[in-house]
């Protein structure tokens, strides 16, 4: 017999090494044998011996798993707040296809979805499709609508893979980033030119996404300069509502954009980024066709979406003490739609300064001014009074960290000035403490009081929810109130974050928030119009600031390494709201609404498990208590899915998304734009391929 | 599609491929799922097999030795023609003998190889390459600059090592080593990096980039 290159000799057939030839030699005397001649090799399973491991080509070594000692330097974060960071490697493993399902991992996140196209996103209570209490941020430039206050998350749309980090901040985050930042921060980072060098295709399909691709291309332009461009477009196909019709909230957008990072000196750097979309998303809306034929009628409504922005920050060092970065952005967005449509034009500019001042102050101070203005076209239904309006933000911050006793002790002291049109001079200060007694453990507390500034909704909005037909029709009505005061909060936040081991580390805040100023709707004198005919009545209930009350709670989340292979990530949350009307107000289904409006319970736990073979299973299942002012019961969502990297390049997944129940609603509110559909089980399969 | 060295240290799933060895006619399942199961309980009888996956250092070790293999320093680099490659490690050292054992009568272009551990930035001077560990990352700038003119490949593995002038920097993903090759960084020191090394890496180029956000 000839034996072939590189094979022993084994009893009549060759085999590729002796460890093979002894495994043949046992099953052929009879397997039950089998598990006691395991139990005999166990201890020959060599250990591998540095020597043994310089022998191996680097494509070897670059296969080969380890045991991770270095633990990639997540020095525990050092801020004094209640901050979760969404990595790369999260975004991968929970096969979430959008920003806003991303968020559910984040303790204390409110988020539920409303239609296929829309949600309700929060933090800390007070959750609605247009909450106001929440400052986003995409690379600095801030995406919440001054309209509303809230923000448009169906033009949101990220490539995902470009995504560096998202960073949450619940609580007060005013000093540094501004007004309304009352709630929380999400602040979205995605990665420089010089992370996505080459090409990356992905795209995929389901059942509910019906197709969705994306392509990116990155690369020099010289030494110091990157650049990339990416396309991307989805289409999601729509949801039923609780009768089983359709609930016309088909999604698509067509999105593309591009980013260069660059330096022009060894001290000066720069980036400039731009994107550009066109979409359309579509939603059953109540609306009122005319006053003679009165009736709130429930159309199918659709609503185009495009807009652009461009953003360039120029970084300068003066010293390793001293950086100061100048960025201006402008952003232009349309929103089309049969009840409102919204046109707005944006121009931000701000200068940062940050410097390290003596051995123990680390200060950081800006200036900033933003100029929006928009052109609105309502209906019946909705309208604003002025159509347009322009508007001028002011600001300026400083923030201190002082090293009262270095690497143990810091106290962190700032407060930013403002000055808006609505609202005129508004001061918002914070306070921190950090502590560190251990290494791995770090207690902080901080007070801060912030402020949501009027926007044009509570100034200008005319909103009609009701209609009462009749020789003369009457509707009710919500009215802006041009003296409309900004809302206010003072929070006390703490928290205690540890790494126990190399394996597991722990995060925990707690939080007392008092509010003042809150929005209720009061009820006022009925008046007659005529315009437009026919003649009408109307029963006013103006906006006002006659409620307040306190919200507090704790968030707990871990980061559990449970073997090299498996990960898990538990969370937990839990939140009460306590509203009180002020002695003059005659809102009184306020305070219930606003306490039913968020679960109080929520509970989350992600795992991913690395297979051999280059596989890797992903499993995400988050808990959602009832919202008892809306009729909703609690539910439980599970995503899971299998992801398979056959090359070093290309990667296939299958996801399937809110396994547990066929349909469920998530979140049905009278002050929503479109009617609520339930949110329905799904399945999608993705491929990537990089080049 | 890369042939894969069978490893045939772990426990998990691996130990299955014994049970495939039996005959496929055979209509006898039962002793089969014995045979999984007491396979299976072999993982937890023995814990340990687990530690069978490689440490991460000495497979970064192995990368360097590796690295040397595929650079090329100018002929100024060394004092004569036997000169050996000078491996040294700055401050903290995280490989224990792994290094040493790695090079061990191993030769480069028939030059030896030697490790040193110093804490000293001058000495640094007479090293090839230059490795330091995530810990010492304070001072990742200084040693940075300090090497600037000088033909050693600095190796690093904190966070934006490369971006800030390093040349080469390690990194994990998914439990895998990775690594990046800043190439204009290598280019200033003189050292021709192959292309096979290249292709591996993930290139990344010299940033204006100054204090980190």
């Amino acid at each position: 017999m000839r034996i072939r290159q590189g094979f022993i000799p084994c009893a009549g057939r060759p085999a590729r090494r002796s460890l093979d030839c002894e495994i043949r030699g046992i099953v052929k005397r009879g397997y039950l044998s089998l598990p006691v001649a395991v139990l005999l090799t166990i201890p020959a399973w060599p250990q591998q011996k540095p020597a043994d491991l310089a022998e191996k080509s680097i494509e070897d070594l670059m296969n080969m798993e380890v045991t991770s000692v270095s633990k990639k330097e997540q020095k525990m974060s050092r801020a004094a707040s209640a901050i979760f960071v969404i990595t790369q490697d999260d975004i991968r493993h929970s096969g979430a296809t959008n920003i806003p399902d991303l968020l559910r991992m984040v303790p204390r996140m409110d988020v539920a979805q409303i239609s296929a196209n829309t949600w309700a996103i929060s933090a800390r209570g007070f959750n609605e499709q247009f909450s106001d209490k929440l400052l986003v941020l995409i690379d600095g430039r801030t995406v919440y609508s001054p309209l509303n206050s809230g923000v448009n998350w169906d033009t949101q749309d990220i490539l995902l893979e470009d995504i560096e980090r998202i960073e949450v901040i619940r609580g007060p985050g005013a000093t540094v980033w501004g007004a309304n930042a009352v709630n929380g921060v999400i602040n979205i980072t995605t990665k420089k030119a010089a992370d996505t060098h080459g090409g990356l295709v992905t795209g995929g399909g389901g059942t509910h996404e019906q197709g969705f691709g994306g392509i990116r291309y990155g690369g020099s332009i010289n030494s110091h300069t990157g650049y990339r461009i990416f396309g991307k477009y989805f289409d999601r196909s729509h949801y039923l509502d609780g009768v089983g019709q359709s609930g016309e909230d088909r999604w698509d957008m067509l999105h593309g954009g591009f980013r260069m990072d660059g330096a022009f000196s060894p001290n000066d750097s720069f980036t400039v980024q731009g994107d550009l979309y066109r979409g359309s998303r579509g939603e059953v809306a109540p609306t009122i066709g005319s006053l003679a034929s009165p009736a709130l009628q429930t159309v199918d409504a659709r609503m185009d979406l495009n807009g652009g922005n461009i953003l360039s920050r120029w970084t300068r060092t003066f010293s390793s003490h001293s950086e100061a970065s100048l960025q201006v952005y402008f952003d232009r967005f349309s929103r089309q739609e049969i009840t409102v449509s919204e046109r707005r034009d944006t121009v931000d500019m701000e200068l940062q300064h940050h410097i390290g001042w003596g051995s123990r102050n680390d200060l950081v101070w800006g200036l900033g001014y933003r100029y929006t203005t928009d052109g609105t076209r309502g209906s019946l239904r909705v309208s604003f009074n002025p159509e347009s309006r322009a508007l001028n933000l002011f600001s300026s911050f400083v923030q201190d960290e002082i090293a009262l006793q270095p690497d143990r002790f810091y106290l962190t002291a700032g407060a930013r000035l403002e000055h808006k049109d609505y609202s005129g001079f508004e001061l918002e200060p914070s306070v921190r403490l950090a502590w560190t007694p251990y290494k791995r453990h770090m207690v902080w507390a901080s007070f801060s009081r912030a402020h949501r500034t009027p926007a044009r909704d509570d100034t200008a909005l005319r909103f009609t929810f009701a209609v009462i037909p009749g020789g003369t029709p009457t509707l009710l009505s919500l009215l802006g109130n041009p003296d409309f005061k900004s809302e206010d909060l003072n929070a006390l936040d703490a928290g205690y974050r540890t790494e126990i081991s190399n394996r597991l580390s722990l995060d925990i805040a707690v939080f007392y928030n008092r509010y003042g100023s809150l929005r209720t709707e009061e009820p006022a004198a009925p008046f007659l119009e005529s315009n437009p005919p026919p003649p009408h009545l109307v029963i006013p209930f103006i906006f006002d600031n006659k409620m307040h009350g306190e919200t507090h709670g704790i968030e707990l989340a871990t980061h559990w390494k449970v073997t090299d292979r498996w990960t898990l990530n538990p969370g937990y949350s839990f939140l009460a709201v306590h509203m009180h009307l002020d002695a003059t107000s005659r809102d009184f289904t306020k305070p219930a609404d606003r306490e039913g409006s968020v679960p109080s319970h929520q509970a989350q736990l992600r795992s991913h498990l690395q297979l051999p073979h280059n596989l890797a299973w992903d499993a995400s299942a988050y808990f959602v208590d009832r919202l008892p002012n809306q009729n909703l019961p609690s539910y439980t969502r599970l995503d899971t899915g299998i992801t398979w990297q056959p090359a070093e390049r290309v990667s296939l997944s299958v996801f399937g998304q809110n396994l547990l129940k066929d349909h469920h609603f998530e979140f049905n509110d009278l002050e929503q734009s479109g009617l609520s559909s339930q949110i329905k089980r799904s399945v999608y399969a993705k491929f990537a391929w990089q080049f | 599609m890369r042939r894969r060295d069978r490893a045939p240290a772990e426990c998990t799933g691996r130990n299955l491929i014994l049970v495939r060895l039996v005959p496929a006619n055979s209509r006898r399942s039962c002793p089969l799922l014995v045979m999984a199961i007491c396979v299976t309980a072999t993982c937890f009888l023995f814990p340990s097999a687990q530690a069978n996956l490689p440490n991460e250092y000495q497979v970064k070790a192995a990368f360097l030795y590796n690295f040397a293999k595929f650079v090329e320093w100018p002929p100024e680099a060394f004092q004569s023609e036997k000169a050996p490659v000078t491996f040294c490690v700055f401050g903290h050292d995280p490989f224990g003998s792994a290094l040493d054992e790695v090079i061990r009568g191993k030769t480069i272009n028939s030059r030896e190889l030697l490790v040193r551990r110093t804490n000293e930035l001058p000495d640094l001077k007479a090293c090839h390459l230059v490795f330091v560990s995530g810990r010492e990352n304070q001072r990742q700038s200084e040693i940075i600059n300090s090497l600037k003119g000088s033909s050693a490949l600095v190796v690093g593995e904190s966070e934006d090592f490369a971006e800030r002038g390093g040349g080469i920097q390690f990194f994990l993903e998914e439990n895998k080593i990775r690594f990046s090759v800043n190439v204009d960084a290598v280019q200033r020191a003189g050292l021709k990096v192959s292309s096979k090394l290249l292709s591996l890496a993930r290139i990344v180029r010299d940033e204006g980039h100054p204090k980190g956000d």
